[in-house]
């Protein structure tokens, strides 16, 4: 798998930008793509008119009473999807999930 | 936004705080929802209602033509995947939908999908292709559709559920003809993340415009349109007989029912369009005659006698090209099993099995065309419409079929029983084949008269001798396959197609046979004893063994 940063410490660069454009030309081609918001500015979400959801929900996902498949939303297009966590909780609980590979299986299946 | 959520929480409330977050989660709709209109009118009415009720922005469909495919035994159907191609519009897509997701996958070459390993590399080969496994994709049916698109827009311009006017029509996959006409239907279908707002919309739909769902899905009207029932074919013997019926009753239900299966898999064969048609078109034969052989006493003797023979010629004329398909179906295993540079040393044998093949299927054609066949068939049919027989030339034709079946299957367990627990280290392989074909017997009478006993009780019983049966199944498997090699290597020399590097590696994997053959041999005492352990004999006594027998 090759992986493609957009990175730079200043903001309003484009690195959103060309994050979201990426995805939805990758979907155009027919890929089912999953667009990951984990920013707390939520600006990924934004572009697609998503209003993410800023109450809580932290919790219950870590007690595993909450499947963190209901954070994915569809976006306008097909094949796009956007999971959309921008609270600091919620994010904090995602990257955990990403660094252990025990927990892994927590995370949505895309 | 002027209608509220219902709230599908509602009810009482649970004093658990955190299942309320989850209920809220699960609220509103997550498959689409499909409303019949009578008309375009009445359609193109409500979609104007819902333009003044919500946000709605129109949605520009273009038209579709779609044509579906699944096997013959609806493998796809089962597994809830339904795969079309887009034959007209600009470049052709394979089109993959279940419930919860769509996939879409260009065709390169311009041929229609056939076979799993033949489908366009992508995550929608790798769902389907093990799902089809050896049978080929046939086209369903074909659907035309003209819809009127409306999507329906929260406070943000965000689309949070379509609703469709959906205008279908159906025709035959080949067919020129123009399309029979589906009543419309009003489809919404919810956008994820948004369940709520597409429950707003039926409740809408419901409420204020009173429409009625649709009675089915869009795809079953569809298929009954053109005849077709989903789920129609089988190649499992699933009867449900009548447990106070006579044996002679349950008898016929099973012969007719294996007949039906011959006859459905003919077209199959003909057409020579996968090799399972000819295989379950085989298996109801031997069904056919194993029934016949097993319920003595049934059937009256003469009749009995006739049929046998029939269905056994029947059964041999088509057992060449069974093989033949067996080991092109094999042909990438056996390759697999010898090393790289060798492996391609076996393509004159690959030669060598589609030759004759081409004149084995001939044969099976001019079979299945044959004045013989065709008598056969009607003669059965006749035979088991026909008035019972004489109660003084088959005795057991009016007593119970629990009694029968009872009888039977307790006297072939005995059977398999007694001949596995004679066979040690070195029996001859003929010995491990006569079990095999004891163990058949009984498995058909399993099969057969299943519905008959207890569900929770007979299940167990088929398992344990599924195991055993696998076993000895891949013995005999790999000892016909080393005596048909060495047929082929004979023909082949004879034929001036078996080049030296060929028959070296075709000597290597009869090598490789005796290895597996020695590996399934050690297997088989342990299969055995599973089969044979106490609980099994309790079990099979429980449910078989008459009164007054008191042999263990």
């Amino acid at each position: 798998m090759k992986v493609y940063a957009s990175y730079n410490i200043k903001g309003g660069v484009g690195k959103t930008t060309a994050a979201v454009n990426l995805a939805f030309l990758a979907s155009q081609e027919g890929q089912r793509t999953l667009v990951w918001d984990l920013d707390p500015q939520g600006a990924a979400s934004f572009f697609f008119r998503i209003k993410p959801k800023w109450k809580g929900g932290a919790k219950a996902l870590i007690r595993g009473k909450r499947s963190p498949d209901s954070l994915i939303r569809s976006t306008d297009f097909e094949r796009l999807w956007i999971y959309s966590a921008p609270t600091s909780g919620i994010a904090i609980w995602t990257w955990c999930c990403l660094s252990s590979n025990a927990r892994m299986s927590g995370l949505p299946k895309c | 936004m002027t209608h509220a959520l219902d709230s599908a929480s509602g009810g009482k409330k649970r004093p658990n705080k955190r299942s309320t977050v989850d209920k809220k989660t699960r609220a509103g709709v997550s498959e689409s929802i499909d409303y019949a209109v009578a008309d375009e009118a009445e359609g193109r009415r409500a979609l104007a209602a819902l333009a003044s009720a919500f946000g709605t922005r129109r949605d520009r469909i273009p038209q579709q033509s779609l044509v579906y495919y699944d096997t013959f035994d609806w493998r796809l159907y089962q597994r809830g995947f339904r795969l079309a191609t887009r034959p007209k519009q600009g470049s052709k897509m394979l089109r993959l939908e279940s419930p919860g997701f769509s996939l879409e996958a260009p065709i390169r070459n311009r041929s229609a999908p056939s076979f799993g390993p033949r489908l366009p590399e992508g995550p929608l080969k790798e769902l389907v292709s093990p799902v089809v496994g050896v049978r080929r994709l046939l086209p369903l049916v074909r659907l035309d559709t003209r819809s009127r698109g409306v999507n329906i827009l929260d406070g943000q311009e965000k689309t949070v559920a379509r609703v469709q006017l959906l205008q279908a029509g159906v025709a035959p996959p080949a067919s020129r003809r123009a399309p029979k006409p589906l009543s419309p239907r009003i489809s919404v279908r919810p956008v994820r993340g948004y369940a709520e707002f597409a429950q707003k919309v039926t409740h809408y739909l419901d409420q204020e415009l009173g429409l009625k769902p649709a009675p089915s899905s869009l795809f079953e009207e569809m298929l009954a349109s053109v005849n077709r029932r989903p789920g129609g074919y089988s190649s499992k013997l699933d009867l449900v007989l009548d447990r106070s019926s006579s044996a002679r009753e349950a008898a016929r239900t099973i012969c007719r029912h294996l007949l039906e299966t011959i006859i459905a898999n003919e077209d199959g064969v003909r057409r020579d369009l996968d090799s399972e048609f000819l295989h379950d078109f085989r298996v109801a034969v031997r069904r056919t005659r194993s029934a016949l052989a097993q319920l003595k006493g049934v059937f009256d003797p003469e009749a009995r006698r006739t049929f046998r023979e029939e269905f056994k010629w029947l059964g041999s004329v088509t057992g060449a090209l069974r093989d033949l398909d067996v080991y092109l179906l094999q042909m990438d295993q056996h390759r697999a099993a010898l090393p790289a540079e060798v492996a391609k040393d076996l393509d004159p044998l690959a030669v060598y099995l589609r030759r004759h093949r081409a004149a084995e299927l001939r044969t099976v054609k001019a079979t299945l065309a044959s004045r013989r066949y065709r008598r056969l068939k009607r003669n059965w049919r006749n035979y088991l419409e026909s008035a019972p027989p004489d109660p003084d030339r088959s005795p057991y034709a009016h007593l119970p079929v629990v009694e029968v079946a009872s009888r039977r299957i307790w006297r072939a367990y005995r059977k398999v029983t007694e001949q596995g627990a004679g066979i040690v280290d070195d029996s001859p392989a003929e010995s491990l084949h006569m079990l095999r074909i004891e163990c058949k017997k009984l498995r058909y009478l399993l099969e057969f008269f299943h519905s008959i006993f207890p569900a929770r009780e007979i299940q167990p019983t088929i398992k344990s001798l599924k195991q055993l049966q696998d076993n000895l199944g891949t013995f005999n498997d790999l000892e016909v396959q080393q005596a048909t090699l060495k047929r082929f290597a004979q023909e082949m020399s004879e034929e001036d197609l078996a080049s030296v590097n060929c028959l070296l590696a075709m000597g290597r994997l009869q090598g490789h046979h005796d290895q597996r053959k020695q590996v399934e041999r050690q297997r088989f005492f342990q299969c055995f004893a599973e089969f044979d352990s106490t609980r099994n004999k309790k079990r099979f006594a429980r449910l078989f063994r008459p009164q007054g027998d008191n042999q263990s």
